[in-house]
């Protein structure tokens, strides 16, 4: 285990904190592989089949495996989806965006759909129900479902959320032994007919589950794609804002709308300059300084080096389009620079940048330009080599490998390969980030077990109506410098999931830059 | 048949160089022998080969072989003539001489002098005390000397110009240029944001050239040397790969710069000790350098 590379081994954490031990173990084996048959898993985990066909069947449930057959026809093979299981890390975000765009109930919704991978509407609105109506301090009206399945369908619109795979039909007679999923493209964003009046009623009388509906057979799932996308405008968004100013961020916040409705590519198509016009209006009103200066805020985007919206024609008042793999790109080199400034000096971001801009410098050359004592240059170039950040290209200058020819030795900056390197380092220090909060919990958890003790008997007395002096005398129970300890240890737990988080961002952006590199 | 009557031979030596002088000055391209020949018929070979030779030791003509024989030219007056020393110090003072204020390497000299090693150094050591030169090391190749005349400039390509005082990369001078014109820049554009114009006169009101950044340092008066524009433009570039500012294309008056925002303000991931971490490939499961007893993040953790 100690072999496998750092994505292998986060994605076993992940899986094993969430869905357990043995759920962990097949994945891991899974991934060590990519694509394995039920045999092979059997085999290299030495775990019982009951054991293993449960896992596979709750990883597939949460799509972090899936299945097919096509490769060999009749022998099924288990492929490891890495991007949902990364997903998991990034599920607070996406709720805290949901929850500033959709409200309160709509993030309610999404977290049971999380929570069950993929579920029936009447079951998502009738457990967010449930749980609105536990968590209201009086029991009052029970919620409105209809409002409830107003927003699920305002989700659904927005393709938040979308439509599962269905079972396909069986070609042959015979039986099948791998189910074919088809996915209904036209169908992924309609919602269905809930029976609202069952589900209020099961509501109101407290019953557990309610009962399966018409629409039994359509399941939704969280559309990860969308989410990331989401992040990805917002992103964007901050750093035009950073550059320019505020409104130059609310027009590139149009842009990217008008960008989101064409289909998914790293350059988006040409739209004109009446539609970006149109669309200002609409998000920021007519008398925002952003539409009022709009053509100027479009020269100024399109000046800058970053190249926010390209003026490609002028057909129509102007034709424009987003050159989405060049912002992405830049916003990468950001990131690698402000790596680079913290884990070196910022000397050593001057010899990246003024490599990365010249292509290919030689050593004696660099030192003259960059205004820093030879030494320190030849130091720091090293340093940054060591690291792969900067690589070495030799050009000889004779064929004749005998004679201690001089050879030209020059340095090039491989951006895939760099940030490469930088996402292997995310993966380990998310690892490592969980690996050290699980082990400060298990470290304190005496201390941190009495406290739960405490707080639920706390709160049990309250609920049945304890006196003052009862109440006390359990807060008494721990003494000031355990609660201050307790204390302590929970704010290095946050902070800990912080930097998590923080790690997981980064990652995801460098992600996304190799995503689009590999899609051009 | 009588015997001409043999020509009056003008022996007088300083005669016979004045007139040699006289027609190598007429000709600057060169005299061949036979011209001079031609020209001073009543001289006798065995005087003027001496007067030649005299006029050669004492550096006023040069002599040079050509196609079609020997050739005299005028050479122009070199202080060699005038020093004293023997024949080797004035080779090796003129070799220095020529090359300027870039002076020359010692290989040079002997190459160009054919002279031995030690009696090379003899000769540059009786010129350097009579101090008619003077040894200058280069800021490239610390080891490498460089001989030029005594009282000329080295070239900037030697001394490293106005970043190097004695052989010394003078970095905090330049690094408080560089915060100096920064903070200038950034000033720009923070008041051209307090402007409600618009974006682009924002923008434009926040470049600067080469020219104000020269005239703000000079006013602030931090610099000994006077520093020309190439020198600004020099620190400028520097800022720029900085990617604190970016460069724009100017009208007239050359390049515009004006600061800019970074695009991201940090990585998250610096923001992790791992991010950070110098032994972060050596981390693993086992060993000694696992998260779990990690100093970094026990650091880290602890301050609050």
């Amino acid at each position: 285990m100690s072999d496998s590379d750092p994505l292998t081994k986060l994605l076993g954490q992940i899986v094993s904190d969430v869905f357990g031990e043995t759920a962990a173990l097949v994945a891991t084996d899974i991934a060590s592989f990519t694509v394995k048959t039920f045999s092979q898993i059997l085999s290299s985990t030495s775990l019982s089949i009951k054991e293993v066909r449960a896992a596979l069947g709750v990883l597939i449930q949460h799509r972090l495996v899936s299945f097919s057959d096509t490769a060999k026809p009749g022998k099924v093979d288990y492929l490891i989806q890495t991007e949902n299981i990364l997903s998991f890390l990034r599920y607070p975000r996406f709720l805290y965006l949901v929850k500033t765009a959709h409200g309160d109930e709509a993030e309610l919704m999404v977290e049971e759909i999380i929570k069950s991978g993929s579920e029936t509407a009447t079951n998502i609105l009738f457990r967010t129900a449930k749980r609105l109506h536990e968590s209201q301090e009086v029991p009052a009206q029970p919620p409105n479902i209809s409002d409830l399945n107003s927003q699920l369908v305002s989700l659904i619109s927005n393709s938040l959320i979308e439509r599962s795979e269905q079972l396909g039909q069986n070609t042959a007679a015979t039986a099948v032994l791998c189910p074919n999923l088809v996915e209904n493209k036209l169908l992924l964003n309609t919602p269905v007919d809930v029976d609202e009046k069952a589900i209020s009623t099961a509501v109101m009388t407290k019953c557990e589950t309610v009962e399966p509906g018409n629409d039994q057979d359509v399941l939704w799932r969280l559309n990860m794609k969308k989410c990331e996308q989401m992040v990805r405008d917002q992103m964007i968004v901050a750093a035009a804002g950073r550059r320019v100013d505020k409104q130059a961020g609310l027009v590139v916040q149009s842009l990217l709308r008008i960008v989101e409705r064409q289909a998914d590519a790293t350059v988006s198509a040409q739209f004109s300059h009446q539609a970006i016009s149109d669309q200002v209006a609409a998000d920021h009103g007519k008398d925002s300084l952003a539409h009022i200066y709009l053509d100027q805020y479009l020269r100024v985007l399109g000046d800058d080096r970053t190249r926010f919206v390209d003026r490609v024609g002028d057909s129509g008042g102007g034709q424009y389009h987003v050159d989405l793999k060049h912002i992405i790109t830049d916003m990468v080199e950001g990131c690698l620079d402000c790596i680079i400034l913290e884990k070196f000096s910022s000397k050593a971001v001057r010899i990246f940048r003024y490599i990365r801009e010249k292509r290919f410098v030689e050593e004696g050359q660099l030192q003259q330009v960059v205004m820093i004592p030879a030494k320190e240059t030849k130091m720091l170039t090293y340093q940054l080599l060591e690291n792969h950040f900067i690589h070495l290209q030799e050009l000889r200058k004779s064929v004749a490998p005998t004679a201690p020819s001089k050879a030209f030795y020059l340095y090039y900056v491989d951006l895939p390969q760099a940030v490469r390197t930088c996402v292997s380092v995310c993966y380990k220090a998310v690892y490592n980030c969980r690996s050290r909060a699980k082990f400060e919990a298990v470290e304190h958890s005496r201390l941190l077990d009495k406290h739960e003790r405490i707080e639920t008997i706390a709160a049990s007395l309250k609920a049945s109506g304890g006196t003052e002096e009862q109440l006390e005398e359990v807060a008494e129970m721990m003494t000031p410098p355990e609660k201050e300890a307790v204390k302590k240890i929970h704010a290095k737990l946050d902070k800990l999931s912080e930097a998590q988080s923080q790690a997981d961002e980064t990652l995801s952006v460098l992600r996304l830059y190799l995503d689009y590199n590999s899609m051009a | 048949m009588a015997a001409p009557a043999p020509m009056k031979m003008e022996t007088d030596s300083e005669s016979v160089e004045s007139q040699i002088i006289e027609l190598v000055t007429s000709f600057p391209q060169g005299v061949a022998d036979k011209v001079l020949i031609a020209n001073m018929p009543y001289v006798d070979p065995k005087a003027r080969a001496q007067a030649i030779n005299k006029l050669l030791v004492e550096e006023k003509i040069d002599l040079f072989k050509s196609s079609e024989g020997l050739l005299y030219r005028l050479k122009s007056p070199s202080k060699a003539a005038t020093i004293s020393g023997d024949q080797e110090e004035k080779i090796v003072f003129r070799i220095v001489e020529s090359s300027g204020n870039l002076g020359s390497w010692i290989r040079d000299i002997r190459a160009k002098s054919n002279l031995g090693q030690t009696q090379l150094n003899k000769v540059l050591k009786s010129l350097e005390g009579k101090r008619l030169i003077k040894a200058v090391k280069s800021v490239n190749a610390t080891k490498k000397k460089v001989y030029m005349l005594y009282n000329l400039e080295p070239d900037h390509s030697v001394t490293g110009g106005a970043w190097y005082s004695d052989q010394d990369f003078e970095s905090e001078f330049v690094e408080i240029l560089n915060q100096q014109c920064y903070r200038f820049l950034y000033h720009k554009l923070e008041t051209s944001r307090d402007g409600s114009a618009g974006p682009i006169a924002a923008k434009n009101s926040s470049m600067v050239s080469t020219k104000d950044v020269a005239k703000f340092i000079t006013d602030l008066g931090i610099s000994k040397v006077a520093l020309k524009e190439k020198d600004i433009e020099a620190i400028l570039n520097t800022i720029v790969y900085d990617g604190k500012a970016e460069k724009c294309e100017g009208g007239e008056s050359g390049s515009l710069y004006r600061a800019v925002e970074p695009l991201l303000p940090s990585a998250g991931l610096a923001r992790c000790p791992c991010g950070v971490c110098p032994v972060i490939r050596r981390c693993g499961d086992k060993g000694n350098i696992k998260p779990d007893t990690c100093n970094y993040f026990r650091d880290w953790l602890e301050e609050f």
